[in-house]
């Protein structure tokens, strides 16, 4: 097993993207052991590396750019008080609710899954502790975030007057859900993550609760394969979680 | 950026005029297009407003981090046309005839920065500043820069490790 020691002459290069191969791997395996020292290298290793935008030639936007985008920004606010669902949402969400009628014999198969996901329930918790007493979970969300190769996925909700929730995953980093504005749910309720395969039953990413200002920023133990998701959805759950959505999704959003 | 957590859209309109100028340089270096630049560039700022309660001011500054994500968003669209490009290429064949900071930020202000960074990279001898420039610009990794400029895989990595260490030592003198 290598080394911090050996490791160190390859921050550089992956801050930068250029590290392939066996020596990516190893230190990518590294860091994800959470190594506090590589860890913190690797942040000074790519602020350096952001210093190189300015070899950049200086060009000027136009000022239309400045418009447009403000203009976005000021129809996104529009869109969040409209809450606007498309129909292949509905579709899903549909899909969603047939699934949630049990027959008696699942109902007991369901038993002995409720139990298996409560203590899934409870190690996630206790992990998150854990992350949450560092700056890591807010390290790794903007990491995911900014990464190459990161995809965003659009979760809009099926009622006024609810804000969209945004995710993004990337295939090496993971998956982090994020949003602002989002309601707190009764005190023996939770928010419930699902990820909705092509094929099959939706697969629970786990329960969140917004922060006091309705902020959200959760980092799913994610067991179902987002390669094969079509969709990520939310629903309202009790406190422990189901394992199957009880509950219409408020949130619904296609995995492109 | 409290007021950007607030979501007050003229926040938004600060930040743009403080970073747009140093971020669209940068995409525009990479997209080599006006029209892809500004579309990427109004991407990485809505991205910033949708997730600004993720910045907290003591966690660092924020234009390293608008950096890292600009770069990453130009290079996955270039990688995207390369494909689509390729994708064209091969049916047209197939037819016959056919971010932490560390204390220099605080000492050394945005403009001081950006000379340093252009007359540090621009003393290196040329293979190794088109080395970093082809990994920065181009999202190329080692063996391909190897590849394009013909170097020992060897010597490309420590032209860019070695680049890398002396502008950080150029950033860190006060
Ligand atoms: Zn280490």
């Amino acid at each position: 097993m290598a080394d911090c020691e050996q490791l160190r002459q390859h921050y550089e290069a992956h801050a930068l993207g250029a590290l392939e191969g066996e020596e990516r791997v190893e230190l990518d395996a590294h860091l994800a052991r959470g190594c506090p020292v590589c860890t913190a290298e690797m942040e000074r290793a790519r602020w350096l590396v952001a210093q190189l935008a300015y070899l950049a030639p200086e060009a000027e936007p136009s000022g239309r750019l400045r418009r447009k985008l403000l203009e976005a920004v000021g129809g996104q606010r529009a869109l969040e008080r409209r809450a606007w669902i498309p129909a292949w949402a509905w579709a899903g969400a549909v899909a969603l609710v047939l699934l949630t009628v049990f027959s008696v014999r699942e109902a007991r198969r369901v038993q002995g899954e409720l139990a298996a996901l409560q203590e899934q329930v409870r190690a996630a918790r206790e992990q998150n502790r854990a992350l949450e007493s560092d700056r890591q979970l807010y390290q790794r969300a903007l990491a995911i975030l900014s990464a190459a190769g990161t995809r965003e996925v659009a979760l809009k909700p099926g009622q006024a007057p609810l804000p969209e929730v945004h995710a993004y995953w990337n295939a090496e980093l993971g998956l982090v859900v994020s949003g602002h504005h989002i309601p707190t749910p009764a005190a023996d309720r939770a928010w419930q993550l699902w990820v909705v395969p092509k094929k099959g039953k939706p697969i629970s990413a786990g329960i969140f609760r917004p922060g006091t200002e309705g902020q959200v920023l959760f980092l799913p133990q994610l067991e179902a394969r987002m390669a094969d998701a079509a969709a990520l959805a939310i629903s309202e759950e009790p406190a422990a979680g189901s394992p199957q959505p009880t509950t219409t999704p408020l949130w619904v959003g296609p995995v492109s | 950026m409290d007021q950007l957590v607030r979501r007050v859209p003229e926040a938004l309109g600060v930040l743009y005029d403080r970073h747009a100028r140093a971020v669209y340089s940068l995409v525009l270096r990479i997209a080599q297009q006006a029209a892809s630049a500004e579309e990427i560039v109004q991407d990485v700022f809505l991205q910033v407003w949708r997730n600004a309660h993720l910045y907290q001011p003591s966690r660092g500054p924020v234009e390293p981090w608008l950096f890292t994500l600009a770069r990453n968003r130009a290079l996955d669209q270039m990688r995207l046309k390369r494909e689509k490009q390729r994708r064209r290429e091969e049916t047209l064949e197939s037819q016959p005839l056919a971010c932490a900071a560390p204390n220099p930020e605080l000492l050394v202000d945005r403009q001081r920065r950006a000379e340093r960074v252009r007359s540090l990279i621009g003393s290196l001898p040329v293979p190794q500043r088109k080395a970093i420039e082809l990994a920065f610009f181009e999202g190329m990794t080692h063996s391909e820069i190897a590849k394009a400029l013909q170097e020992p895989l060897g010597t490309v990595k420590s032209w860019i490790r070695t680049g890398l260490l002396r502008l950080r030592e150029a950033l860190e003198e006060a």
